[in-house]
């Protein structure tokens, strides 16, 4: 059995992040380059769960050569093989979801799959739309969010698990080709070993370009589907109003409560100054409070 | 190389590590580097000023291609004492020599910088990796063990940091001990280039390089200005900590709110906190620095130097680095790595400016440890001009 994991090469965010003026974009040069969670989380349920004299696992992924650090990680976790798509002439702000499912699609066509298998979503845009694009591309079954799989007894096929609330379960097979889609915490990747390591770093990495792909410039252009208008963080809350215990609130108070973010105990109150001011003030509040008797 | 040997392992993706590294790789030896980190410069830190004239040698110009913060252009020496601040500044711009420049660097892009290098030259590098012994056999080190695995070469270098717990392993080292060892804290806060360049009177690219004493009867500190952030932190021997009942947290606090420094960072932005070991035990610290298939390099040698007012300890690791590189390449042409073929490492060390300045050091040292750099002001410009002027 063939078996395609697509990966994306995304940047560790844990990091502080800077922002690019005045352009504000993320200044990405700093952050250092990681497998998209889910799709490591994939490469390892699929390894967990064929063995590797049932299925010969292919990483891919569509990157410039910088991602091949993570291909790496994939080959030393557990994968087979590793494929690059890349070409000179590909920019990656210009590449969206939708172009990059084209692209995939092509090479998923050349390399022969009967199992593609993604993460259900990434780390930055979170569309989770590789997977369905893939399987509608492919006119391959497709099942999503996958948190266990397992060989039949026979052996001759795959059984799939899914969660349904209330702790209900789905086990479901279906005909080759098909896409299936894993969340992040399905399963956790393995920690890699040393000689893992060495070994993937002697593996060859097949390089894809267009011309291999036989793809012309319009079968991946393509607009996205969809495009992110407007980024919003979370609205901040409007300050709490704080009510004395002697006096009622005027109307005006009354509305900006209940418009705002309602009535502020009096136990939140923030200790503010250097450590000493603050260590009185904590003191004098336990006294007040009659925690502390002095 | 065998599938299961490799030309020469290092334990530890520091400066020292990777300059090695970077070194034999380009000879063409089969280089395997170990980093217990996920990528080269994550456990690494500094406070942090590098010197260049050790990486000018093997990287010419490094500083036009790698991630340095700013061009040190300005030298400050505050002395403290009861709210009084007296500061001395020396100012070198004018003076362009890429091998007496100076520079500040954030750890975490600089040693990811530089691995990128040595895998360019063809060094293998493994992270997430930790060492947890050495292969030995007949007394001679003939690999690494991490885990359940093992992996063999015909020489390893350890350059695992300040702790070295391979080299105490390996018994070439003790264990340290609190008189021998300063601890680093180190804040690093965001700040608007502009905002920098308007508090310490700079140009964009040029950095300043602060330290001061006297601040404490325990601690010394420091200020770096990074490209768009400052570093600031204190520096103490971890046997002073029990000289005073605040905690090491507590004392960059205390540092912070000073009133000569709470201007300076006022309006930053916390934006990474660390702490690193220093090893201050001057040349009696110095480990055994080579053995049947052994050299020990950078902060794992404590090669580092106290200078009094400033620590330098990386120029002295990319040094030592280059010096392991060199008797591992002189030793494969032998195709020997006994003890005596490696010995070529503490010659070359003794030989070069590396022992000069820890041995150097000493008297710096003995007056942090005796607490002379805190009592009278004169005493400490003393110090420093001897150190400077006289050596």
């Amino acid at each position: 059995m063939q078996i395609i994991v697509c990966v994306k090469s995304e940047l560790d965010a844990t990091g502080p992040i800077k922002l690019i003026e005045p352009v504000d974009k993320i200044n990405t040069k700093d952050l250092v380059q990681t497998i998209n969670p889910a799709d490591h989380a994939a490469l390892t349920l699929v390894r967990n769960s064929i063995p590797h004299d049932m299925g010969m696992i292919t990483v891919i992924t569509v990157s410039p050569a910088s991602a091949e650090k993570i291909l790496r990680i994939c080959l030393a976790s557990g994968a087979d093989n590793a494929v690059r798509v890349w070409d000179e002439s590909l920019k990656e702000e210009n590449l969206n979801a939708k172009s990059v499912a084209s692209l995939l699609h092509k090479a998923i066509q050349l390399l022969k799959a009967d199992l593609v298998v993604c993460g259900s979503e990434g780390l930055c845009e979170t569309s989770g739309y590789i997977g369905p694009a893939l399987a509608e591309l492919l006119d391959a079954a497709q099942i999503c969010r996958v948190d266990h799989m397992e060989v039949s007894d026979d052996k001759q096929s795959i059984l799939f698990h899914r969660k349904h609330n209330y702790g209900n379960r789905e086990v479901i097979t279906c005909l080759k080709p098909a896409v299936i889609t894993v969340d992040y915490d399905a399963a956790k990747p393995p920690a890699v070993s040393m000689k893992e390591s060495i070994k993937a770093s002697k593996v060859p990495i097949m390089h894809l370009d267009l011309e291999s792909l036989g793809c012309k410039e319009d079968e991946w252009t393509h607009n996205a589907n969809a495009n992110v208008l407007q980024y919003m963080p979370p609205r901040p809350r409007t300050k709490k109003i704080k009510q004395a215990s002697d006096k009622p609130l005027t109307p005006q108070q009354k509305m900006q409560q209940m418009l705002g973010g309602g009535a502020a105990k009096q136990s939140s109150n923030i200790i503010e100054g250097d450590s000493k001011k603050a260590a009185k003030e904590f003191v004098d509040f336990l006294i007040a409070e009659r925690i502390l008797n002095f | 190389m065998s599938e299961e040997k490799f030309d020469c392992i290092i334990v530890g993706g520091g400066l020292s590590g990777l300059t090695a590294a970077y070194l034999l790789a380009e000879k063409g030896l089969e280089t395997l580097l170990i980093e217990k980190g996920n990528y080269s410069g994550a456990k690494n830190m500094t406070g942090g000023r590098l010197y260049g004239h050790s990486l000018e040698k093997i990287i010419p110009a490094f500083a036009q291609a790698a991630p340095v913060e700013r061009r040190i252009v300005k030298e400050r020496l505050s002395y403290q004492d009861s709210g009084k601040m007296t500061t001395v500044e020396y100012d070198s711009r004018g003076v362009a020599a890429p091998e007496g420049e100076s520079y500040s660097v954030l750890r975490g892009k600089f040693d990811k910088w530089l691995a990128d290098q040595a895998e360019e030259k063809g060094a293998m590098l493994v992270c997430g990796v930790r060492v947890d012994d050495l292969i030995v056999r007949d007394g001679k080190v003939c690999g690494v063990i991490a885990g359940d695995e093992e992996m063999e070469a015909d020489v390893v270098i350890l350059a695992d940091g300040a702790n070295s717990l391979l080299g105490q392993k390996l018994g070439f080292k003790h264990k340290i001990s609190t008189n021998q060892v300063m601890v680093g804290v180190k804040e690093l806060l965001e700040l608007d280039k502009d905002v920098i360049n308007q508090r310490f009177g700079i140009e964009s690219g040029e950095g300043v390089a602060w330290m001061f004493s006297g601040c404490s009867d325990v601690y010394d500190g420091f200020l770096y200005t990074n490209s768009d952030s400052v570093s600031v932190g204190v520096t103490m021997m971890v046997e002073n900590i029990k000289k005073t009942d605040n905690s090491v947290p507590q004392m960059l606090e205390d540092f912070k709110n000073n009133t000569d420094i709470a201007p300076l960072i006022e309006g930053s932005r916390l934006i990474e906190y660390s702490a690193h070991l220093i090893p201050e035990g001057g040349p009696e610290m110095i480990p055994k620095l080579y053995g049947d298939g052994v050299l020990i390099t950078g902060d794992a040698a404590a090669l580092c130097a106290n200078l009094g007012f400033t620590i330098r300890g990386m120029d002295l690791s990319i040094e030592s680095g280059r010096l392991a590189a060199e008797a591992v390449l002189a030793a494969k042409e032998k195709e020997e790595f006994s003890t005596n073929a490696l010995s070529y490492y503490q010659t070359s060390l003794e030989n070069n400016f590396v022992m000069s300045c820890v041995k150097g050091s000493e008297v710096c040292l003995a007056a942090v440890k005796s607490g002379d750099l805190k009592g009278d002001p004169l005493k400490v410009f003393n110090n420093l001009i001897k150190e400077t002027l006289i050596g």
